[in-house]
């Protein structure tokens, strides 16, 4: 039994060795500019990409940008019921684009960082909760995306000591075929379904519940899109928009602002940094 | 709570460390042990499906004790049949209920007579095939008198609800098991190194074999009709990997669990995908549901004593009760025909015996004729397990029509077959691990006796860093045999 635990324990020894090393190595870049947040704000701005390129025009009208790549409305709730615990939050505003209640975001999503933002009142069981917060949280080799990042980070070692990233071509340039091509692919991957996901959808009637019963004003914002990519959009019945004004928020569609302005996209569905810029002074000056 | 969870990984080092450190000095605490953790494993699911297993429990301990008793043959043949009809008549409601009422009323209404009936919303309790199985085994033996009944019920129930096999087998014998439970288990650090190589096999089988297939043949089974004749039966190639890396790998993990607390479980799969011929593989796959149908299906119809007729007749009983056995679907009857069908010329030209040892013992390599036959058998299974993953059966005839057509001979295509090379490429090597192991119970085995630690501890830092980049821990993918 002794030679057993020795040996067991070397074994552990070594995995918490290679956790450390792990989360040196890429896990720190990947979890601490999310644990960024100021909590001074009265209002805050939480999106996904769409939000990303407003950087921090946001705040010289007062809001904190609190959007992330890849966030879904799982991770908004635990933002938003961070917020509430931790500033003076009066004023939420939250991305309603259609794709935030598709089936695909359920598995595409940040729940692995924003778990730090989340608090006992989440999990179904104290038990869960210290299994998601601290153990699953700590334990960065169990974190998928960490395994990506080294074996992207030895590839790119292995193949060239000096990768070299592919220009991108900005929207307003690229040809029509392109556009068409790229507009497709991306409703493909949002819009492959024609219900919306049953857990995110109830997770969006969590956050209105926990906005209400906390006396924050819940604002739903949908982001513009790019001309093209306009016809490819499934609004669903029993979008994001209507959900919310029925529980009496209101509602912002900017889908349609920029149809004529293609130099405001990186993409077909995201604004650069100019059109950020402008997008900002547009909605909130 | 499933073996590839983080639940799992906390709650194996605790059993284990109580069993040891607390509960080692005598036989009872032991058992006592087994049943709480077994308890705690199974309810970890739904703490409802608990008074199933105990009911059922309940049940064979009182029947098997009176059996035990008793001299008259019509009551011990009446105690049988109630042992039967409760076990089995739990595993058909909550399995096949709603298929018979479909069923039915499907038939009447296309003879002209409309029926209708109300469909069951039942949760079918995980694991019921494999714990309702385990205990008929155990009630039929003592019938048989090939077994004496226990009167020991904590013992009993640590044999029906023993975790590590307790949602998806091996269906253990209770004339295998059951003794395992009557003498105190002394720790051997050679089998509990041997249960954790097999556990981390295991595992590297689910996470990195099946669930790296699974999204490729979920992504082509599920969208069949965009694909061309090369990329469905790319799709199927993957499928039969993720049921054989999903199931086996399971096997593994449960058999290297109970080594760890003292027990050994018979072996479940033994390479089936380098078997010769059809009757060969099932020798290999599912060995513990195989031989369960054998003993108490198929030698009491007759088993091949009764000419030519009765040989078939059996046969054919005995595929497509293991394909209904397996899901309320006409889709795994189907692949059950399909396999009695492949398993006929063999049997018919009493060849179905040929293959008992271990294909080119010894060798590198097979030779060009066993080459020949263990690709000829794998494509037949192949072709089965389109049956057995189709939603239904116009789906599956969709599939395999879409594969017999002009397009097979083109290059395989879909979306983000980039991503699947690497995938691809870990089959081969696994294939390769499989075939030089091939002489063990599992690929791993023989690592455990190279005497260089260095080699030893190389291959399974191998084995960790290939699960790490490669593995699927982003969801616990659920085990494709626990629905059965």
């Amino acid at each position: 039994m002794k030679e057993f635990l020795v040996k067991c324990l070397l074994f552990l020894l070594l995995l918490v060795v290679a956790n450390g090393l792990a989360d040196k190595w890429v896990g720190r870049s990947y979890f601490s500019p999310y644990r960024e947040v100021d909590t001074t704000f009265g209002a805050y701005l939480l999106a996904d990409s769409h939000g990303e390129m407003l950087l921090d025009y946001t705040e010289d009208y007062g809001i904190y940008n609190f959007s992330y790549p890849g966030d879904s409305y799982e991770d908004m709730h635990r933002k938003a019921a961070f917020l509430i615990e931790n500033s003076q939050v009066d004023t939420i505003y939250i991305s309603i684009d259609d794709h935030l209640l598709s089936p695909y975001r359920e598995y595409k999503n940040n729940k692995s960082r924003s778990v730090i933002y989340s608090s006992a009142l989440n999990y179904p069981n104290y038990y869960t909760y210290w299994k998601e917060r601290y153990f699953r949280y700590n334990v960065v080799l169990l974190q998928p995306e960490v395994g990506s990042l080294i074996k992207n980070k030895l590839f790119a070692k292995l193949i060239s000591k000096n990768p070299k990233r592919k220009e991108e071509v900005p929207w307003a340039m690229l040809p029509n075929d392109k556009k068409m091509k790229l507009c497709k692919n991306r409703a493909e991957l949002q819009f492959s379904h024609d219900t919306n996901s049953v857990p995110l959808q109830g997770t969006l009637n969590q956050i209105i519940a926990l906005c209400q019963t906390n006396d924050i004003t819940l604002i739903g914002i949908k982001f513009p899109l790019a001309k093209d990519y306009l016809p490819f959009v499934h609004e669903n019945p029993n979008s994001a928009a209507s959900i919310l004004q029925g529980s009496g928020c209101a509602v912002m569609d900017f889908t349609s602002i920029y149809l004529n302005e293609d130099q405001y996209f990186q993409n077909q569905d995201h604004l650069n940094e100019a059109g950020g810029k402008a997008f900002v002074e547009h909605v909130f000056q | 709570m499933f073996f590839n969870s983080i639940d799992f990984a906390i709650f194996l080092p605790v059993v284990f460390v109580l069993y040891w450190f607390v509960a080692n000095r005598n036989l009872k605490a032991q058992n006592v042990l087994v049943v709480l953790a077994s308890y705690l494993f199974y309810g970890w699911w739904d703490y409802r499906f608990l008074s199933l297993i105990l009911f059922s429990t309940l049940v064979d301990f009182v029947i098997s004790r009176r059996l035990q008793t008793s001299d008259k043959e019509k009551e011990r043949k009446a105690l049988l049949i109630t042992s039967l009809v409760v076990n089995l008549g739990m595993l058909g409601f909550f399995k096949y209920y709603n298929f018979f009422i479909e069923n039915f009323i499907t038939a009447f209404t296309w003879f002209g007579m409309p029926i209708t009936g109300r469909m069951l919303n039942v949760v079918l309790p995980v694991g019921i095939s494999f714990y309702t199985f385990q205990t008929l085994s155990y009630t039929i033996d003592v019938y048989r008198r090939k077994l004496v009944a226990t009167d020991d019920f904590i013992a009993f129930t640590a044999f029906v609800s023993f975790f590590p096999q307790l949602v998806a087998g091996p269906i253990e014998r209770a004339t295998n098991l059951l003794p395992q439970f009557y003498k105190r288990r002394v720790f051997e650090y050679a089998a509990a190194a041997d249960g954790m190589r097999q556990i981390l096999w295991g595992l590297f089988k689910k996470v990195v074999i099946a669930d790296g297939c699974a999204e490729y043949a979920n992504l082509i089974f599920d969208n069949h009709g965009d694909y061309s004749g090369s990329t469905l039966a790319l799709g199927a190639f993957f499928f039969a990997f993720q049921i054989y890396g999903d199931f086996s790998g399971y096997s593994d993990i449960a058999i290297g669990t109970a080594r760890l607390f003292g027990f050994d479980l018979m072996q479940n799969f033994a390479f089936p995908y380098f078997s010769r011929d059809i009757a060969e593989f099932w020798r290999r796959w599912h060995i513990s549901l195989s031989t369960w149908f054998r003993d108490y299906l198929y030698v009491p119809l007759g088993g091949s004593r009764g000419g030519t007729w009765m040989k078939v007749r059996n046969t054919f009983i005995i595929f497509l009760v293991s394909g209904f056995w397996h899901g309320a679907n006409w889709t795994f009857v189907a692949w059950g025909a399909l396999n009695a069908i492949f398993f006929m010329p063999l049997l018919l030209r009493n060849r179905n015996r040929n293959n008992l040892g271990i294909v080119a013992k010894g060798k590198w390599l097979p030779s060009l004729t066993e080459g020949m036959q263990i690709l000829f058998t794998f494509s037949l299974t192949v072709f089965a397990w389109i049956f057995f993953r189709a939603e239904s059966m116009s789906h599956a005839w969709a599939y395999v029509g879409g594969i017999l057509s002009t397009s097979l001979f083109s290059l395989p295509r879909f979306p983000g077959i980039g991503t699947a090379l690497p995938t691809i490429a870990i089959l081969m090597a696994f294939i390769a691990a499989e075939w030089l192991g091939r002489e063990g119970r599992y690929a791993l085995e023989g690592i455990g006796r190279q005497k260089l630690l260095v080699v030893r501890w190389a291959v399974y830092a191998m084995v960790l860093l290939t699960m790490f980049f490669f593995g699927n821990f982003e969801t616990s993918i659920e085990f494709i045999y626990f629905q059965f």
